[in-house]
């Protein structure tokens, strides 16, 4: 009869830990921060002595609150790939479509993060662009180098 | 004018219905995101005001910042009052290249400095596209070109004026989701006088 008593309790405990972890959690986030990866890469091809600019690459964030703002953003270099030439990075360039664009300084190492300072307020969800500029030192061969990069947005939709 | 751009992200964009001056066409100086010195008399306590009005018609709508015509055309205003003159330096400094270019003397790198700031040129292999960056007073970067496109470089007042309308926006927008009315907006606390921000132009 006790041993019974201990089971049904057991269970009702079971029960009431199941229903806790299967349902759904409505949450009311005021703040955060969500990392977002480019999913192509940002590549540069230039002859000796040359300078330029790379392609861009884009990354679209939709998925945070409406009104959500950014509070502070760093976009980190991601991995590195590199063939021939002495490519040196000058500064990396980000722009969202709220209609802000930033140079940073950059010489260029992999996986660096590296803060803007010029998003502050502006909407969090848009496109972001980024691309980086760099010179060719060598006065002989073609240098190729490519970045896949990634950011991190910190929001805050409670003002 | 018809303009017909070719790329929706903010760098290296291609306008194709503008005027070129050496072969390259112009940005267009009228889209929303292409600032260039413009002084207006508004007041700082009207732009206050405007800015507010747009907030609460926008959260109406339900259209946040840049996803509002009219939070967009304020912002161009707002921040041309301290934007570099870039339709100017832009255009004497494609002059300049394109006088040089003329000339022959440099045919390799151009650093030429004209009224409203620099000009950096380097001159490509044939078949390539120009690299050209564009300089204000000030010594910032505020344009380049590259890969056939522009890129427009918010200068350090204008990102600090575009943080103050977002402020002063986002708080109105949050007294509008409050359901606070808007004659009490007045009292937003923002104050731009005492803003810690530079917005010299």
């Amino acid at each position: 009869m006790k041993t019974k008593s201990v089971v049904r309790r057991i269970f009702a405990m079971v029960m009431v830990m199941a229903l806790m972890l299967t349902t759904p959690i409505t949450t009311f986030a005021a703040t955060g921060s969500k990392p977002y990866k480019a999913t192509s890469k940002m590549t540069i091809v230039l002859n000796p002595k040359q300078r330029g600019n790379s392609n861009t690459v884009s990354i679209r964030v939709s998925d945070l609150p409406e009104d959500a703002i950014i509070t502070k953003l760093t976009v980190n270099t991601g991995s590195m790939t590199y063939s021939g030439g002495a490519i040196v990075c000058n500064y990396l360039t980000i722009s969202s479509s709220n209609g802000r664009t930033e140079q940073i300084g950059w010489t260029g190492q992999a996986n660096k993060t590296l803060t803007t300072s010029k998003f502050l307020a502006s909407a969090a969800n848009g496109t972001y662009t980024i691309s980086f500029n760099a010179t060719n030192m060598s006065s002989l061969d073609i240098g190729t180098k490519s970045y896949q990069p990634s950011i991190t947005i910190y929001w805050d939709d409670e003002f | 004018m018809n303009v017909n751009l070719t790329n929706t992200s903010l760098q290296q964009r291609y306008f194709s219905g503008t005027n070129s001056i050496g072969g390259i066409h112009l940005p267009d100086f009228d889209d929303d995101y292409v600032f260039s010195k413009r002084k207006s008399n508004v007041s700082d306590a009207d732009y206050k005001k405007q800015i507010a009005e747009q907030a609460y018609i926008d959260f109406k709508n339900g259209q946040f910042q840049n996803k509002s015509d009219g939070f967009n055309k304020l912002m161009k205003k707002y921040t041309s009052e301290v934007s570099p003159d870039r339709k100017g330096i832009i255009g004497t400094g494609l002059k300049a290249i394109s006088q040089n270019k003329k000339k022959g003397l440099k045919p390799i790198d151009l650093l030429a400095t004209i009224l409203e700031g620099k000009v950096k040129y380097q001159k490509l292999p044939s078949g390539q596209t120009d690299y050209i960056e564009f300089y204000d007073k000030n010594g910032e970067m505020v344009a380049t070109y590259s890969n056939n496109g522009w890129t427009m470089y918010t200068t350090n007042a204008e990102a600090a004026r575009q943080t103050e309308m977002c402020t002063i926006y986002n708080e109105a927008w949050g007294n509008a989701k409050r359901g606070i009315p808007l004659t009490n907006v007045d009292s937003v606390s923002v104050d731009s006088s005492q803003s810690t921000f530079d917005v010299q132009a």
